[in-house]
């Protein structure tokens, strides 16, 4: 019988923690990158609501300056609620996507995405969908 | 017999630096994670300071505000408006606008929650006069100020060529 000498490779338990701990970290830092990915993800959507919210407030302005009777035609992307009571405009009945109308003789009115229809009423400023 | 061991070390000094360079890199990325949303955030409110900046020129110097003769009451203030027409100043207005209370006014012209500055001036820069009175009004910004944003008009008063300034500031 030959008696062979073998000698294997061993993993030691100190390579295993090390992998093991590195598993870790790298698991810890995929997570916290998902969950930045995921408010960039919500800031974009926040900043196109919002330039939304602002293009509106600015169309409603715009037909309150001009002379009675100007018509403005325009697309929203997004739903939206003028309030002339608090003057705020809200995009998707969100409270925290606002922006400041400045008009108070404006149309209370909920917005479905879509066509726009602004008119300037005896300084009223009549908004509704097209 | 003596034997010598020879053990795998894990805090050796390569991990060590190792370690170190890896912990300095993460630290790298999370700080300009938090820099783009603190940049993020105060872009956004930049955006709201010009659009009310804007906004609120244009209605000061493009109409003549809500109720049209507002300045006859002044409670029933709903919109401020300081022309006859299109960028034509008219005296009774802007008096009454002057002389309207500094919350009063930032409440009619929805400028929460930032502060404002407004004055008449002349095309040299020197701040107009009406009535013996210098035309300004507000509180005008200071070094500690953080953002500060003005919009300038040129308006008729009288024959003459005035520049309306319009500060709003944080």
């Amino acid at each position: 019988m030959l008696l062979q000498n073998i000698k294997k490779a061993q993993v030691s338990i100190e390579l295993l923690s090390v992998v093991g701990f590195l598993f870790l970290v790298f698991l810890i830092i995929f997570g916290i990158i998902y969950e930045k990915r995921i408010d960039v993800i919500k800031t974009e959507d926040y900043i196109k609501e919002r330039t939304e919210c602002i293009k509106l407030s600015n169309l409603i302005t715009e037909a309150f300056l001009h002379e009675e009777g100007i018509i403005i035609k325009n697309k929203i992307n997004f739903n939206a609620s003028i309030n002339p009571n608090i003057n705020l405009i809200s995009i998707n009945d969100k409270t925290e996507i606002f922006c400041t109308l400045f008009i108070s003789n404006v149309s209370n009115v909920s917005l479905v995405k879509g066509d726009i229809k602004i008119e300037n009423k005896d300084r009223f400023v009549d908004v509704k969908n097209a | 017999m003596l034997k010598m061991h020879k053990k795998a070390q894990i805090f050796s000094t390569d991990l060590i630096i190792s370690a170190a360079i890896f912990m300095i890199l993460i630290s790298f990325v999370f700080f300009t994670f938090s820099r783009y949303q603190t940049k993020i955030d105060d872009s956004i409110r930049i955006q709201d300071m010009n659009l009310k900046a804007l906004q609120i020129t244009e209605l000061l110097v493009k109409s003549s505000g809500e109720p049209v003769n507002w300045e006859e009451n002044v409670s029933k203030l709903n919109i401020a408006g300081l022309v006859s027409s299109d960028r034509r100043l008219l005296e009774s207005k802007i008096t009454e606008f002057i002389e309207l209370e500094y919350n009063t006014t930032k409440e009619k012209l929805k400028i929460m929650p930032y502060e404002f500055y407004f004055a008449l001036k002349e095309i040299n820069g020197g701040v107009a006069k009406i009535n013996g009175e210098e035309a300004e009004k507000g509180i005008k910004p200071n070094l500690t100020s953080k953002n500060v944003l003005t919009i300038k008009r040129m308006v008729l008063y009288g024959q003459n060529e005035k520049i309306i300034e319009f500060t709003i500031w944080e």
